[in-house]
């Protein structure tokens, strides 16, 4: 790495983290720490909305997702706007008005105890899971792209975030988040232009948009119909409304921000401007990737990503057989912008195919996805840019893994300590507890992360482990505000089925992750509304309000 | 418990036209989307 990539990365991580510290130095209540005293802007708030969600695996995945898969994947956020209508409208107004600190004291307003224990123990499960993956995932690529150990890269991610996140609480993570993002947004432009700017005389954004689409790459809208296929306008707009429902409804990492606003109103707009935003900020990052694949038609692009495995192929049959596959799609891309005409756009597609083979053939079977980007950056940025980048996928990293551990911390403070261990104790004690919490699980993220080493994709491992759980936490809510009649005893066991539902649909290997909302969802809300029905019938009815707490804690149907 | 907060909306006069808004953005979104992916076949 070059001193000037070194001085512009660790100047960017230091800025980052000092404005945070300076911008949280007057928490001193558990209010502060965990909520902020809700009182940030809107603005703060919506980049920390979006900077939680984007962790570093947003930028080295998707960007290569577009040049191998081409931009589909965009459809997974059509979803999106829709989820944040719904929660705007329904879930913050009611989160803000109950004055609680996590979604899950919401359930024991409403429910019991027992449903908001069940509930938070599967946000920490899942989420503990989780921040492991997320802390870890760039240390993978940056190992094999930098030669870094990627076991320091993520023991001093890990220090850092633990560092920012303990002494500034929520504060420092909204306003690290919202530097982060920034610089996100910087970094990615860069790159992008790099793309563009890289392509040889003569050739036009255009011709290089032309030459994606040809190869599949701008494939944005995809309507045809598969349960397993998970990236199509049905699923994109149906199973990503649930998953995003879920996410920023039930996930206290998301909660957690938007209570951090100043008012509804700020928490509202927050959640709006990433409706309006979402879709073409990754539009932006997919197409980067689908530029970075433009670029490497005229520059020739390793066989495989993965620079350990390149290094096996150097002088063998295979490494020429690459080359020549990359000339003969070089020749077709020019004859392809010369005639502008289907017979030759047909004939492109043809050597992008072969270039296909070839290259799977070159990676015997390994997904060099992830490694697409960073190579392109490393080889190819001038110097100080490829810094910037770097600290991108640190900040997306530590941005992501910072909302993790601060609401793991304050699920645990608020949700166990101090509904069940210790009652009725000092402010003072529970914001030492909430930091206590905090480095628990600072050390516990830096630690699974060290175990995260062997399990293969971590995008998929991520996003699967999310969607085991999801659909039954957006039932138990679904269930609390629009069915006033289900008491405590049958979300509770609602919740339950919901899981059964979704383990055993998982264990088929039939139906794409993104269903897995829909159908855990469906079942939680349909046996909580069974079982209501089941205990009125026997008992008489009583009648709840669809808001704010019903019954007292521990009572149920 | 709190007093429910205000929901002024800050623009359009309503909430509600603000989440129709964004449906129809979702909308127009999405069909340039779809203009885009068929604007390359030849």
């Amino acid at each position: 790495m070059r001193t000037l990539d070194l001085i512009v990365l660790v100047g960017t991580i230091g800025f980052i983290v000092f404005y945070g510290l300076w911008k949280s130095r007057k928490t001193s209540t558990v209010s502060g720490y965990l909520l902020a005293d809700r009182s940030l802007p809107w603005y703060t708030v919506a980049l920390s909305i979006m900077a939680t969600q984007a962790s570093a695996v947003t930028f080295i995945s998707t960007t290569g997702q577009a040049y191998a898969d081409g931009m589909r994947f965009i459809q997974f956020y059509f979803g999106l706007p829709i989820a944040m209508i719904i929660v705007s409208a329904f879930f913050a107004p009611r989160f803000r008005n109950a004055n609680v600190f996590t979604a899950y004291e919401y359930l024991e307003k409403r429910f019991d105890a027992k449903t908001r224990a069940l509930v938070s123990l599967i946000f920490l499960i899942q989420r503990g899971l989780a921040v492991g993956m997320i802390l870890y995932a760039p240390a993978v690529v940056l190992t094999v792209i930098l030669g870094w150990d990627d076991r320091t890269t993520t023991i001093l991610m890990g220090f850092i975030v633990i560092v920012y996140t303990v002494l500034g609480g929520i504060r420092a993570v909204a306003w690290t988040d919202f530097q982060q993002m920034m610089i996100m947004l910087v970094g990615l432009f860069t790159a992008l232009m790099v793309a563009i700017l890289g392509l040889p005389e003569g050739i036009s954004f255009g011709d290089s948009l032309l030459l994606a689409a040809s190869a599949g790459k701008l494939n944005a809208v995809t309507t045809n119909f598969d349960w397993y296929d998970r990236y199509n306008l049905f699923s994109g707009l149906v199973g990503g409304t649930f998953l995003a429902l879920a996410y920023f409804g039930c996930d206290q990492s998301q909660v957690q921000r938007y209570l951090t606003g100043k008012d509804l109103q700020q928490s509202r707009i927050s959640l709006l401007f990433n409706a309006v935003a979402k879709i073409p900020m990754q539009f932006f990052i997919l197409l980067t990737g689908a530029m970075v694949f433009s670029f490497y038609i005229f520059t020739v692009p390793p066989a495989t990503f993965h620079s350990e495995n390149m290094k096996k192929l150097v002088g063998t049959a295979v490494e020429q057989k690459h080359k020549d596959a990359v000339a003969l799609r070089q020749t077709a891309a020019y004859e392809l912008l010369k005639n502008r005409d289907a017979a030759h756009q047909a004939k492109f597609m043809e050597a992008q195919k072969h270039m296909d083979a070839v290259h799977k053939e070159a990676t015997a079977g390994f997904n060099d996805t992830n490694y697409v980007f960073m190579t392109f950056v490393t080889q190819h940025l001038p110097a100080g840019f490829v810094g910037l980048v770097i600290a991108v996928i640190f900040g997306a990293a530590m941005s992501a893994s910072s909302g993790e551990i601060n609401s793991l911390a304050t699920v645990t403070m608020v949700d166990f300590y101090q509904r069940f261990v210790k009652r009725g104790s000092s402010d003072n004690h529970y914001l030492w507890f909430s930091r206590f919490a905090t480095v628990f699980w600072g050390i516990y993220a830096v630690g699974s992360a060290q175990l995260a080493r062997g399990l293969g994709s971590l995008v998929e491992a991520v996003n699967m482990l999310g969607s085991l759980f999801y659909g039954g936490l957006l039932g138990v809510f679904l269930l609390a505000f629009f069915f006033p009649r289900v008491g405590g005893t049958a979300a509770f066991l609602g919740v339950l089925a919901g899981e059964a539902a979704i383990f055993y649909t998982h264990s088929t290997g039939k139906v794409g992750f993104l269903w897995y909302n829909v159908i855990g969802c469906g079942v939680v809300v349909l046996t909580g509304l069974a079982l209501s029905i089941f205990w009125q019938s026997a008992s008489t009815p009583r009648p709840h309000e669809s808001d704010g707490p019903q019954l007292p804690p521990g009572q149920t149907p | 418990m709190l007093p429910p907060e205000s929901e002024s909306a800050p623009f359009f006069g309503s909430w509600k036209r603000i989440y129709w808004a964004v449906v129809l953005y979702l909308i127009a979104i999405i069909g340039a989307l779809a203009v885009f992916t068929a604007a390359f076949r030849l």
